[in-house]
């Protein structure tokens, strides 16, 4: 049986998410980490107490908005499942791991996992050819 | 004589709780520090609210990916501005046992969140 209950007295956190725009690109971080299988992406880099808010387009709880509870500002990405699960669905995500402090997983074990989602990854961009640039020259 | 390394070993238990299946549930201190700290600094040295979610949790959820994990979830254990959320305690189970019990549980990960993950299957009650 799948549960999903929401206590009645939780904050509702209303996040707010940053201007993309006021980003300093210097600060945002990356990082991967190997036993709780998780991509985190740091807004203000990383480190920052916050909780952990599902996002609500989510049907397995995948990611989670890292919010503060004082200003409901989005700080972070915590992306769970993420190369068990989450990159078969969205496999253009793995070139994330190419830009994260990895924790716990060695870069040619990353490489053997990019070459097996190959094929996905391909799929992916042959989708992308026919939904964008073909409808260009239709 | 060599120096001395006075540092703890990361294989210290931090957290040692029973659980309601008399399953041995730790947190080791290289897992507490590389992740819990640096990515949860929410928890800081919570190690007391930790120690109850796997005593005295309000769900236990089987995880929704990894067939070797729970999730035990406990309101109230933290404290403002966390405490109307759950803190999640994420377990991974069947690791080796610091008391040689048979069933052993080791934490991954914990954060404060407001509900119970989607696409989780209900353990207990």
């Amino acid at each position: 049986m799948a549960v999903t209950n929401i206590d009645p007295g939780a904050p509702d956190f209303s996040p707010q998410w940053p201007e993309r725009t006021d980003l300093d690109i210097a600060q945002v971080a990356f990082t991967y980490d190997a036993a709780s299988d998780t991509l985190f992406i740091d807004f203000y880099g990383p480190g920052r107490p916050a909780a952990s808010v599902p996002s609500e387009d989510d049907d397995r709880d995948d990611v989670y908005l890292r919010v503060d509870p004082a200003t409901a500002a989005v700080v972070g990405l915590q992306i769970e499942h993420f190369l068990s699960a989450f990159v078969l669905d969205r496999p253009d995500y793995l070139d994330a791991l190419e830009l994260a402090d990895l924790h716990g997983i060695p870069p040619d074990q990353v490489d053997a996992i990019r070459e097996r989602l190959a094929p996905v990854r391909k799929r992916a961009a042959v989708d992308a050819v026919f939904d964008d640039l073909a409808r260009m020259s239709a | 004589m060599p120096p001395t390394d006075d540092r703890p070993s990361p294989r210290t238990v931090v957290v040692s709780a029973v659980d309601r299946w008399g399953r041995d549930m730790v947190a080791y201190l290289g897992r507490w520090e590389s992740h819990v700290e640096q990515r949860h600094p929410e928890l800081d040295e919570h190690f007391d609210v930790v120690d109850l979610a796997l005593r005295d949790p309000e769900v236990i959820t089987l995880d929704a990916v990894h067939p070797n994990r729970e999730n035990f979830y406990r309101r109230g254990a933290l404290p403002p501005p966390y405490d109307r959320l759950y803190l999640k305690v994420c377990m991974a189970m069947g690791g080796r046992s610091p008391r040689g019990l048979p069933t052993t549980g080791e934490v991954v990960t914990a954060y404060p969140t407001p509900r119970v993950g989607r696409g989780e299957a209900q353990k207990w009650p």
